[in-house]
This record gives structure tokens, sequence and C-alpha cells, in this order.
């Protein structure tokens, strides 16, 4: 835990508006980043989004400091994403979202890479497509991981692996494999950040 | 190598591992299509991590938050404030209470307003003006009744005591026999009647002008006065 979400925390809870803002500046980007992979719909990530925010200012009073933030607003964000589905499955079912956007130049059959990607994340279950966006996309370790769904760090290792294996095994299945003896000319050397490897 | 060792070196490859492939793996991946296929897979998936941004919120989104979260947030009284609020508002409900008890114990009772005589018939056939408020109608409903159950009681004692000496007194251990009593009848049945009928006049009489009373007190319903005074 770091004294500076601790001070944060406690001018929030001072009422502190520019605090207010640095929280929300703080983790919007993930919250709303891990909403819409869940939902796969930017409307409802949007709509969420607010809620998880409005609950984590609620509840802010009952984190406990000895922990780190960020799991903690991460769990919420999956709890909240968690209820909205199963909202939403009585529902209609909202417009398919296949937003995405290229981080950098794109490759011939880039963009249907990333929706074979997309697509095979949409057919993980739910707990699997968690950990695989906390990992991949956020960076975030296995322990936060754990701490934010409330699960064993050896449970999101396993989560982590079949998911893994479901999106190997589409994509192989779908011939977007490349062949092992010629070294893919866009593949990084294993850049951690690049290769999705957890920042912190 | 085999398919299980190749399995953990694509997991630790996927966790940001060397790209390099490890000693046999290039022997295994000859052999074992499946292994090949995952492999080349793998480095897809790679590349496609890399290419796969993170979707951005909206720039308007932040504030959106704040100001839906300061506005949902109630503004919270500082410590003092609180531990104010929470001695204060005790200590002046007791206060009340307390001083609605004392002005309840100290208030003069409210003096005991004599009841109304009966009035007589005459004086209520002059006294035409009807009770205007509605609360005097209970009023006058009950004294009414009261009025009709004194009159009664007090007619029927009367005409119970007159009729009492018709009845033949029955006088020594043996009672008389039933031929003796219809033999000699003390009166005529006509006249028995016409006995008890002036004797239960009285009763019939303040019935009727109680009734009287009870109507006259009632607003007026739309009958006229021949229905008022049956």
């Amino acid at each position: 835990v770091t004294a500076d979400d601790a001070s944060l925390v406690r001018r929030c809870l001072r009422g502190d508006a520019e605090a207010i803002r640095l929280l929300v500046g703080r983790f919007q980007s993930e919250v709303f980043g891990l909403c819409v992979r869940l939902l796969h719909h930017r409307q409802d990530a949007e709509d969420v989004t607010q809620e998880v925010f409005l609950r984590i200012f609620r509840a802010l009073r009952g984190w406990d400091p000895s922990r780190p933030l960020r799991p903690w607003v991460m769990g919420i964000a999956v709890n909240r994403c968690r209820t909205w589905l199963g909202q939403r499955s009585r529902r209609p079912e909202p417009v398919d979202y296949l937003h995405e956007t290229l981080a950098g130049p794109a490759a011939d059959d880039s963009a249907e890479l990333l929706q074979e990607i997309q697509a095979a994340l949409a057919e993980l279950r739910l707990e699997y497509r968690t950990v695989f966006v906390l990992y991949h996309e956020q960076g975030q370790p296995y322990e936060d991981i754990a701490a934010a769904l409330g699960r064993p760090v050896g449970t999101i290792k396993t989560w982590l692996h079949r998911a893994r294996l479901e999106i190997l095994d589409r994509l192989r299945r779908r011939g977007m494999v490349a062949p092992y003896d010629t070294p893919h000319p866009e593949a990084p050397a294993a850049p951690p950040a690049e290769s999705g490897r957890p920042r912190s | 190598m085999n398919c299980r060792s190749f399995n953990v070196y694509l997991q630790k490859r996927l966790d940001g591992g060397p790209r390099e492939l490890p000693a046999g793996a290039a022997e295994h991946l000859r052999d074992c299509t499946a292994c090949a296929g995952l492999h080349g897979a793998a480095e897809r998936l790679v590349e496609g991590l890399r290419l796969l941004a993170p979707p951005g919120p909206p720039s308007d989104l932040g504030d959106r938050i704040v100001s839906l979260v300061s506005r949902k947030r109630r503004p919270r009284l500082s410590l003092r404030a609180r531990r104010r609020r929470r001695t204060v508002i005790p200590l002046a409900v007791a206060a009340c209470l307390l001083l609605a008890i004392g002005i309840r114990l100290q208030w003069p009772s409210r003096p005991v307003e004599p009841r109304p005589q009966v009035q007589a018939p005459g004086d209520l056939a002059r006294n035409d003006q009807p009770p205007s408020a509605a609360s005097g109608l209970r009023e006058s409903v009950v004294e009414a009744r009261e009025a009709v159950v004194a009159l009664t009681s007090r007619t029927a004692d009367e005409a119970v005591g007159r009729t009492r000496g018709w009845l033949p007194r029955v006088s020594g251990p043996v009672a008389p026999k039933a031929e003796d009593l219809l033999g000699a009848p003390a009166r005529t049945l006509r006249g028995t009647a016409a006995g008890v009928t002036s004797g239960l006049a009285p009763v019939t009489d303040s019935a009727r002008r109680a009734v009287g009373l009870f109507l006259r007190d009632l607003p007026p319903m739309g009958f006229d006065d021949e229905h008022r005074g049956l």
C-alpha cells in the first residue's frame, strides 16, 4: 500500500474535490477498459464505470488501508460487470461490440487478427476473460488479480492458462498461426510491456 | 522435449518470456503438429496483444463521474458538529417532553359545564331554532336519549304502580282455586283493557314526545312537517 493511496483516500473522505478528481483520473481508464472487455458494449461500459465510481466513493470508508487500493477498485468493477451481465441476460441482447483501435501500424491481416482475438475473448467464461484482460491488457500482477477477484493466486494462474489455451485453439482453428520456423517480423523479442507482462 | 515441457515453455512465452526456442523444441515442433499449431497461434497472439490497445474512455467521462459523485455525496458535518448534534438533539427532545408534561400538569382543568335541563314540550315547541353547529347535534342526541330513558322508566314505574292494585291479593298458605277467581271477576275484560290503556297513556305520550324532540334536533333532510311530527 502506498502512502499516496492512503492520503488520497483520506482527502477524498474529507470531501476534497481535487482528490476525488485525482482518484477518478487514476483508475477510470482501467475500470472503463475492463468494463468494455467484459460487457462488449461501450455505452454499457460507460454506465457501469459511473456506477463503479459511485460505489467506490460510497464504500471508501470501508477500504482497508493495509491493502492495496487498485485491486479493491478492480474488484468492485468486476462485481458490477458481473451484476450488469446478469441483468442484461434478462433483457434483449445489445448490438455486438467489435470496436477496436490499433495501437500501432497495422499489418495486412492485423484487423482480422484483432477480430479473432476479440471473438475468442467473447467466448471465454467470464472469470477467464476477466483474468485474461487484467493480466494481458492491463498488466496487473497475479497477486493483484487474486486480490481483486478474491481467489488464490493458483486459481488465477489456472484460469489464465485455460483462457490462453482456448484462445490459441481458436486462432489455430481459424488459421491465425505463424509458421514455427519463420519468426514473425512484427513480433518483438519479448519486451515485457508489449507481450503483456504485468507492469508492476 | 515433449508436449508437456513445450506447453510450459509456451506459457512462459505468453508471460513475457524469451522468444527463443529452448533446446530440442525445434525438433519437437517438426514432429508434433498440435504443438506446432499452438506455437504459431501463440506468436500471433503475442503480436495481437501488442496491437490490441485498451479501449480508452471518452474524454468527458471523468468530468461526468466527478460531477455525479459530487452530486450524490451528502455533505458531511465536521466531527465537532456531529458530536454537538449527538448531544443537542436528545437534550432538546427531553426538554420538549418535560415542558409538555409540565404544561399538562399545571394547566387548569376545564370547568364542568352544567348539563342542560330537559325542556318541557311546550318550551320545545316554542324553541324553533335548530342547533346550527354539527357538534351540537351529537350533544342533542345524547340528551334526547337520556330524556327518553328517564321518562320511560319514570312513566313505567308509575303505570306498574297503578296496575299493581288490580291484582288479587293472595293471603294464607293455600292459593285460591281457579274456579273461584273465574266465577267472581273483579272487572270486565273491556274495563281492564281501558284501564291498561289509560295506565300506559303517559308512557306512550312520553315516548312520542321524546321521539319528536329527537327528530326535531336532526338537521333538515327534506321531510315535511307532517313526517317530522309523525
